[in-house]
This record gives C-alpha cells, sequence and structure tokens, in this order.
C-alpha cells in the first residue's frame, strides 16, 4: 500500500473525470461523475493528512519514468496535507450546492481541473510542477470566465509571467550550483538565497497578484461579479498565493522574507482594511461578497508576515474558516441565484427567510463564523489573528480589528436585506434542497466543532506553523 | 460548591442546544412544553443558585475560582477556561436567572400564538448563557465570548418582527455600534495580555473583590481603562454612542426588558465594576469614566423629558441610571454602583414588561382615585430663561443631537469616502448589471436616515 501513487491518482482522478465528462454517456451523469471524481480525491487527501499526521512527512517519486533517476515530484507535510484535503471537500460542496445550470461539460470539468490543478500545487515538490498547477487554475477559471471582462485575464498572466520569472532565477542558480534537481524545492532549501532578490522581488510580486493585494484586487472584484462565482469562489479559496509564501519564499529567502515581512504585512492589512471600507457603499451582492472574501483573506497574509507563532497559527487557521465559510456563503448565494434570478440588488430587503429558512440560518453561521463569532473556529482564529498582528504590528495592526468589525457589519448588512425585513416573495420558492442541506450542515459543523474544540485545530496547524517558526529564529527573528 | 456554579452556568447553554437540535431536525415544539421547561429550568438554576450562595457565605468563602484547563495552548498562549464566583458575580448572577425566569414567564403569554414564539425562547437561552458566562467569566477572554453572545442575540431579537423593514434597520443601527466599541475590547485583551502576561482576573488583580488591587502599571491601566470604557459605553448606550437604545425597542417588550431594562445595559457598568481596580489606577481613566456617566446622565434626563411614549422614556431614563451607575464606578463607590445595578434592573424589569398596560394601570389609578390626580415631577429647567428653556426643548427633540453629530463628523465622511472611492471601482471593473453605480447616498446611513425623514416613529 506504501506504494500506491497516492498523490498522483489524488491528482488524475478529477482530471480523469473532466474529460470524461465530454463523453455522450456521461452528459446526463455530470454531477455524479463529478461528486465521485472529488469524492475520491477527497479521500486519498485524508488519507495522506492521516499520514502526515501520524508519521511526518511522505513523498512520491516516479523513478521509472524520468531516465531512471529517482524524482521527487510530490510531496506533503504538515503545511500541505490538511489544505489538500480542505480542497478537495470544498470542491465537493461547490459540486453538490452547484444549481443545474452550473452542471454542464465545461463548468463541471472547469471545476474538477481546479482542483487537481491546485492539488498539484500544494502537493508539488518541484517548483516546475508548481508553475504548472497554477498556471493551469488560473487557465481552467478563464476558460469559463466572462470573456469580456480583461481585467483577471492580465493580471492573473502577470502573477503566472512573475511566478515564472522568480522560478527561473532560482532554478538558474541551482543549476550554477550543480544540484541534481535544480528545481526541487528540497535541494534548493541547501543553497543560501537561490535567486536573490530579483526571484524574491518576483516571487512576493506573484503573490500580492494572486491574493489579490491593492491595487490587483480588482481581478477578484471583477471575477466574482461578472464571472462564474463559484469558480471564482473555488479559486480564490485554493489561496495559492498564502501557499507560495509558506512553501517557496519564507523557507528558500528567509532573509530578504524577514527583511520586508513590515511592507508585506502593512500592505496586506491596508487591503484588508481598505476593502472593508469601500464595501460599505456596495449594493451589489456578488461584489459585496467578493470584498468581504478578500479583506477576510488579506488579513491571513498580514498575519503570516506577523513573524511569531500566535500570528502564523492563527493565519493557518483563518485560512481554513476563509475557504470553509466563503465556499458555504457563495453557495448560497449561487443557490438564491437560481431561484430568484441574477439581478439581485440589496437597495431593497427581500424579506427571504420566509421562504427560505435552512438557508437563512446556513448563511448566518457562515457569516458569523467568517467574522469570528464565539463558538465557531473563527472565534479563535481571529483571537490568534489579533494577537499576533497587534504584538508584531501595533500601529497598522490596529487596521485588522476595525476591518472585522466592518465586515462584520457587511455580512449583517447582506443578510438582513437578502433575508430580511419583507414579507418576502409570494411564489413558492424552495428552501434549500437535500443535497445541499447535506453539504451547507457539514460545512456549518466543521465551523462549530472548531469554536468547540478548538486544540483538535490548533494540533493540526501547530506543526506546520512551528516549522515556520524555525526558520525565523534560524534568521534570528525573535518569534515570542 | 463547583458543582452548583457549573449547573448554573450550563443549564440556559444545555436546553439552548437542545431546542436548536429539534428546532433543525424540524421537530416544532408546542409552546406549553417550552414555557414550562423555561420556568422550570430557572426555578431550579434560581434554587441552585441560593443554595451556592448560602453554602459560600455559611463557609465564609468569598469567591471561587474553577480552572478547567485552557480551551487551547499554543506553546505560551493560552485560552484559559476559568469561572470566578464572587461578591460581584454572584448577586448578578442571581440577578439574571430571576429577571429570565420572570421575562420567560410572562413571554409564555405575551408572545402566545406568535410566530417566532419558539425563536424568541431559543435566543432568550442563549442570552441567559451569554450573560452568566459574562457574569461568571474569570478571564477577560471568556468575558469577550459571552459578550459577543448576549450582542448577537440582543440584535436577532431586536429584529424579532423581520417581515417589517424598520425593526432589521434598527437592528442594524445596534450592529453597527455594538461592533464598532468592541473593537475596544478586543485591543483590550490583546494590551492585557501583552503587558501582564494574563488577562485572567487573579492574575490582573490581588485580593478579594471589592478590597482588589490592580497589578499593571499605570500606562497599562489609562490605555486599559479607555479601551474597556469604549466597550462599555457601546453596550451601555452611553455617550456618545446612546442612540442605538431607544431603536433597540422595536423589538418585542419582553425582551426590552431583559436586555435594555436589566441584563444587557448593564453588561457595560459590569465590565467597568470588575475593572475598577485597573480604572482606579489611572486618574484620567477615572475622569473619563465620570465624565461619560456625566454627560449621559445629563443629557438622556432632558432628551427623556420631551419623549411621548413610554417605551422610549423608559429608554432615557435607563440611560440617565446607568450613566449614573458610572459616575459611581468612576469615584471608587463600588458597592453603591452594585446596589444601584441590582434596583435599577428590578425596577426597569417592572417597568418595561407593564409598558403595554401603561393607560389601563393609568385609568385604574386615576378612577381609585375619583380623577383628582396630583401633576407628577418637578420642573426644574423652569428656573433657566425662557431662551434656555427653548434650546433644551429643541436639543431633548433633536435626541441630543447625536445622530446629527455621528452622522456629520463620523458615518458621513465614512461613507462619502467609502462612495467616493467604490465610484473609481467601478469604473476599473463595471459592474455586469449595467443600471448597478455605488450608492450615492451610503446605504448606512440610508438606513438611519430614513425613518426620521420619513416622520415616522423609530422608537417604539
Amino acid at each position: 500500500m506504501d506504494n500506491f501513487p497516492v498523490f498522483s491518482v489524488a491528482i488524475l482522478t478529477p482530471l480523469l473525470a473532466a474529460c470524461l465528462l465530454y463523453l455522450p454517456q456521461f452528459q446526463r451523469k455530470i454531477r455524479a461523475v463529478s461528486l465521485l471524481a472529488s469524492g475520491i480525491s477527497f479521500l486519498l487527501c485524508l488519507d495522506i493528512s492521516r499520514r502526515v499526521m501520524g508519521s511526518g512527512p511522505i513523498a512520491e517519486s516516479w523513478t521509472s519514468l524520468i531516465a531512471g533517476a529517482n524524482h521527487t515530484l510530490f510531496s506533503a507535510d504538515a503545511l500541505t496535507a490538511i489544505p489538500m484535503a480542505l480542497f478537495a471537500a470544498l470542491t465537493i460542496v461547490i459540486i453538490s450546492a452547484a444549481p443545474q445550470r452550473d452542471m454542464n461539460p465545461k463548468m463541471a470539468a472547469a471545476m474538477l481541473i481546479i482542483l487537481s490543478s491546485t492539488l498539484t500545487a500544494y502537493a508539488a515538490e518541484n517548483l516546475i510542477i508548481l508553475l504548472v498547477g497554477w498556471t493551469v487554475n488560473g487557465i481552467a477559471f478563464l476558460a469559463v470566465g466572462n470573456r469580456k471582462t480583461a481585467l483577471p485575464k492580465v493580471l492573473l498572466f502577470l502573477g503566472f509571467l512573475c511566478l515564472a520569472i522568480g522560478i527561473g532565477f532560482m532554478g538558474r542558480d541551482g543549476i550554477k550550483a550543480g544540484l541534481a534537481a535544480p528545481w526541487s524545492i528540497a535541494d534548493l532549501r541547501t543553497l543560501d538565497a537561490p535567486g536573490g532578490g530579483i526571484a524574491f522581488f518576483f516571487l512576493i510580486l506573484a503573490v500580492l497578484l494572486h491574493k489579490g493585494i491593492i491595487p490587483a484586487h480588482t481581478w477578484v472584484i471583477a471575477s466574482f461579479d461578472r464571472g462564474p462565482l463559484l469558480h471564482a469562489g473555488l479559486l480564490m479559496n485554493a489561496h495559492l498565493g498564502l501557499f507560495l509564501m509558506l512553501r517557496v519564499i519564507i523557507p528558500l529567502l528567509p532573509q530578504y522574507s524577514f527583511d520586508h515581512a513590515a511592507f508585506t504585512s502593512n500592505i496586506a492589512l491596508i487591503t484588508a482594511a481598505y476593502t472593508a471600507l469601500i464595501a460599505i457603499s456596495e449594493r451589489q451582492p456578488r461584489r459585496l461578497l467578493a470584498l468581504i472574501t478578500l479583506s477576510q483573506a488579506s488579513s491571513i497574509l498580514a498575519s503570516v508576515k506577523s513573524m511569531n507563532v500566535e500570528g502564523t497559527t492563527g493565519a493557518l487557521l483563518q485560512w481554513m474558516v476563509v475557504a470553509t465559510a466563503t465556499t458555504g456563503l457563495i453557495s448560497i448565494y449561487r443557490a438564491i441565484e437560481a431561484r430568484i434570478g441574477e439581478d439581485i440588488s440589496i437597495s431593497k430587503f427581500m424579506g427571504l427567510a420566509s421562504s427560505m429558512p435552512r438557508l437563512a440560518v446556513f448563511f448566518a453561521i457562515c457569516g458569523l463564523a467568517l467574522v469570528g463569532i464565539p463558538g465557531t473556529l473563527g472565534f479563535i482564529a481571529e483571537d490568534l489573528l489579533l494577537q499576533g498582528t497587534l504584538k508584531s504590528n501595533p500601529t497598522i495592526g490596529i487596521l485588522l480589528p476595525v476591518a472585522t468589525a466592518l465586515n462584520a457589519i457587511h455580512i449583517f448588512r447582506l443578510f438582513s436585506r437578502l433575508f430580511l425585513g419583507s414579507k418576502g416573495p409570494q411564489v413558492s420558492i424552495p428552501d434549500a434542497l437535500p443535497r445541499e442541506r447535506v453539504v451547507l450542515a457539514a460545512c456549518v459543523l466543521f465551523l462549530i466543532l472548531g469554536g468547540l474544540v478548538p486544540q483538535w485545530f490548533v494540533n493540526l496547524r501547530i506543526s506546520a506553523s512551528d516549522a515556520t517558526s524555525a526558520i525565523e529564529s534560524s534568521v534570528g527573528v525573535d518569534v515570542d | 460548591m463547583e458543582n452548583l456554579v457549573l449547573i448554573i452556568l450550563l443549564t440556559p447553554g444545555v436546553i439552548f442546544l437542545g431546542l436548536s437540535f429539534l428546532w433543525l431536525c424540524g421537530w416544532t415544539i408546542r409552546e406549553r412544553p417550552v414555557a414550562s421547561l423555561t420556568a422550570g429550568a430557572y426555578a431550579f438554576t434560581f434554587m441552585v443558585s441560593v443554595t451556592l450562595a448560602v453554602r459560600m457565605f455559611l463557609s465564609d468563602v468569598k469567591s471561587i475560582e474553577l480552572s478547567f484547563g485552557n480551551w487551547f495552548t499554543l506553546h505560551e498562549y493560552t485560552f484559559p477556561l476559568v469561572i470566578a464566583v464572587d461578591e460581584l458575580s454572584l448577586p448578578l448572577m442571581i440577578l439574571t436567572i430571576v429577571l429570565v425566569g420572570i421575562v420567560g414567564v410572562f413571554s409564555s403569554r405575551y408572545l402566545h400564538r406568535e410566530k417566532g414564539f419558539q425563536r424568541f425562547f431559543l435566543l432568550l437561552h442563549l442570552f441567559a448563557f451569554g450573560s452568566l458566562l459574562i457574569f461568571s467569566a474569570g478571564s477577560l477572554e471568556m468575558l469577550v465570548g459571552g459578550w459577543e453572545l448576549v450582542g448577537i442575540t440582543s440584535v436577532l431579537l431586536i429584529a424579532f418582527f423581520h417581515q417589517r423593514p424598520d425593526p432589521v434597520r434598527c437592528a442594524m443601527r445596534v450592529f453597527v455600534t455594538y461592533r464598532g466599541c468592541d473593537i475596544g475590547l478586543l485591543v483590550a485583551v490583546f494590551v492585557l495580555h501583552h503587558s501582564i502576561g494574563t488577562a485572567v482576573f487573579s492574575g490582573l488583580f490581588s485580593g478579594n473583590w471589592p478590597d482588589q488591587t490592580f497589578m499593571g502599571s499605570g500606562g497599562v491601566a489609562l490605555t486599559g481603562g479607555l479601551l474597556l470604557l469604549a466597550a462599555a459605553s457601546g453596550k451601555s448606550a452611553q455617550f456618545p454612542f446612546s442612540s442605538w437604545l431607544p431603536r433597540a425597542m422595536e423589538g418585542p417588550t419582553p425582551s426590552s426588558a431583559i436586555f435594555y431594562g436589566a441584563i444587557s445595559v448593564h453588561a457595560g457598568a459590569y465590565l467597568l465594576l470588575r475593572f475598577q481596580p485597573l480604572i482606579a489606577a489611572s486618574d484620567i481613566a477615572s475622569i473619563a469614566v465620570i465624565t461619560v456617566g456625566l454627560i449621559t446622565a445629563l443629557s438622556a434626563t432632558v432628551i427623556g423629558r420631551a419623549c411621548t411614549d413610554i417605551k422610549t422614556s423608559l429608554s432615557y431614563a435607563v440611560m440617565t441610571q446607568v450613566g449614573l451607575i458610572f459616575i459611581e464606578i468612576g469615584a471608587g463607590w463600588k458597592m453603591l454602583a452594585l446596589i444601584h445595578i441590582i434596583s435599577h434592573a428590578t425596577l426597569r424589569t417592572l417597568q418595561f414588561l407593564r409598558a403595554p398596560s401603561i393607560l389601563r394601570d393609568f385609568y385604574e389609578t386615576w378612577n381609585a382615585v375619583g380623577g383628582e390626580m396630583a401633576p407628577t415631577g418637578v420642573h426644574y429647567e423652569k428656573i433657566f430663561p425662557i431662551s434656555v428653556q427653548n434650546w433644551l426643548y429643541r436639543f431633548a427633540l433633536e435626541r441630543g443631537h447625536q445622530d446629527a453629530l455621528l452622522d456629520l463628523y463620523l458615518i458621513g465622511p465614512v461613507s462619502r469616502l467609502s462612495a467616493w472611492l467604490n465610484r473609481h471601482e467601478y469604473h476599473l471593473t463595471p459592474s455586469r448589471m449595467q443600471s448597478f453605480t455605488p450608492a450615492q447616498v451610503p446605504p448606512i446611513m440610508m438606513e438611519e436616515r430614513t425613518p426620521d425623514a420619513a416622520g415616522r416613529r423609530i422608537d417604539g
């Protein structure tokens, strides 16, 4: 069983399923095939997580294919294993909750390719594979995106270009140093700052572009507003920019990383506050969801760069919270669009709670968890984020609680405008369907369990934050 | 005694979880079992709390601190689960149990056949759990947990009649105020944690309440005191955050009684009373607490005189008394403040619960005395010149100009800045819905101004 190519199967199964969806015999079973493929991926990722948590990092090599040499292509450690399982689970949520109109072969295939490419990027032990995963991820989204919007294309392409240049400079140093595998992350760690300042500059630029940090936030807004919402949510919740920071930039370029930590942290905090500020005057729910997601996601990056254990663990927990809660919110909002049409404005009260009480409750819990209400994992994550960020950055750090408070107001405003304030539509509108109910209940259960037994969730992420802290200690940063 | 404390704290929480589970499973429980369960649970909890008080008194125990380890640990950073019951918290816990029980019994008739009957009781139990958590918390982190639960239940109950827009708008206003002021509490946790190393009360103060001393420096006392004052002012509707309280009267009368007459509105005063040793360690913080209380008491009593409906009048009367309690805390009169909180909460609960029957009560009294009722109150404002009286009347009618000032100097500029920035965002990324532009009058302001502009009464 140890020789079973678990990574490859987890990555290739959704890819294969995406191809199968175009065959005529599977056209009427799109959701079933998609769920089966993502379910297999999820179970395999869960197994990877179990093995990593039990006995440390695991890897997969493709010896026979590449000239007999033993090349490690995929690996998982405490940092990557949990996000892999989480992302596969969130894809299942999205596929289950997606309305029928989003379940055509093209849209479903795009979801599966996003899953496959994200897992590829997460598990990549080799920078070229990471680049491939990152690129395919963006292409899959753009393939189903609104063709009239150039902004996401331009900014995602710029992000890819920056990543390619940064990786190129790192690989060049690997080749110069005579490494057997010049693109291997493990091998590059033996060098002192591979790629140097130029690689760092381009990689940071790739992170900022992909995470939608000011001024690149516009692609996220455009994607949520004009693109396919569920795919935009998946793309955003992959948090590949954050992952690049934790997997490549901090371990390979620790000194550069910490020399410029204040810049990254400050610009992320400013993004969190700015997006929360402009959301005050936003009346379009899709754009409002984009701004809230951006604001909360930016706080993760700010906290990763706080250079202390509380901040890093808080960021890793917040990653789980933002991904789960926003997936729930986006799925619910898309379900509403499927029922009452896409031209929704929150200028007026819609009173949907009378027709959709269960969706209203799911929306409220996901929203409140996102902004850190007690009894949910969000409360723990916010507590650690605040401690970490204010400790390292007490002046600009104050923007974090301000942004969170504003986001809570936005969530309540969106909830009240969608679900409260009037008697609602006079026609019968279905509440949560069984398939929606099951996956949304799972999201809510995850968020609440995290709030009731947080130690288990903290333990899941503590090894990853310890690893980051060890790197910080090695360059003389006081992690306490 | 430890078990008794746990029974008191957990009973409402367990009932909430049980009822929620049944509701989520689609089982609607009939009114009578819900009412009986509520009455029985709070009668039982009351007996347990009295037993606890008697046993503490007989064994001369000043305080009980229960530690359940850490909720979570992250190397040196811990989130301690500490429950503390002392001479400050126990009376307020008993008060909460008694008043929630009374309101529960009252509501079972008042909300009879109301569509949201079960929802009201769910939120009432969650509120009771949150309040007991605030009063029994042994650390500021746990207090924050209860504080947030009370805040969210408060907002959800204001929007109880959710099919009308006004209650939802008012709930929004209250939520904005709560979340804004809660920043003070969250930052205070950080300040105490990183300056003293803990936010557990036994680590912050030496001795037993009311003879405690703060163990930190004057600088921490000043910063922490001002942050806590901001949080307490928001929760207790003190200047400059008092304008939400009349709006909160949109909720059903029983919730107004328990939240804004009794427990929730005094949570801020309790916070300051709990941290009084910290406030006393800084003269500036003490003066700030007194000043806020004084301004609120004076303005609220003037405004209350011009109110024409009972619930609004009561809300300003509440503000006045809570303002006086703030003054007492700032001056260091701790025991007086505690007695004031308990007596005030009890009286206001009665007044709020009788508010829907005020006309009936008035005519009963009027008939009983044969129509010869003496005028009530003394109009001290008559000692002022007529121009000052006119100014005061205008001041009262405009509710102390607080909304106008907040709109003018805070909400207005922020909303306009937001709309201006968002218009540029729309230029960069036009909406797929061509008719969409960012709000010209930003939504938060619209929500607040619409009722006033239409001349409608928004407060009860």
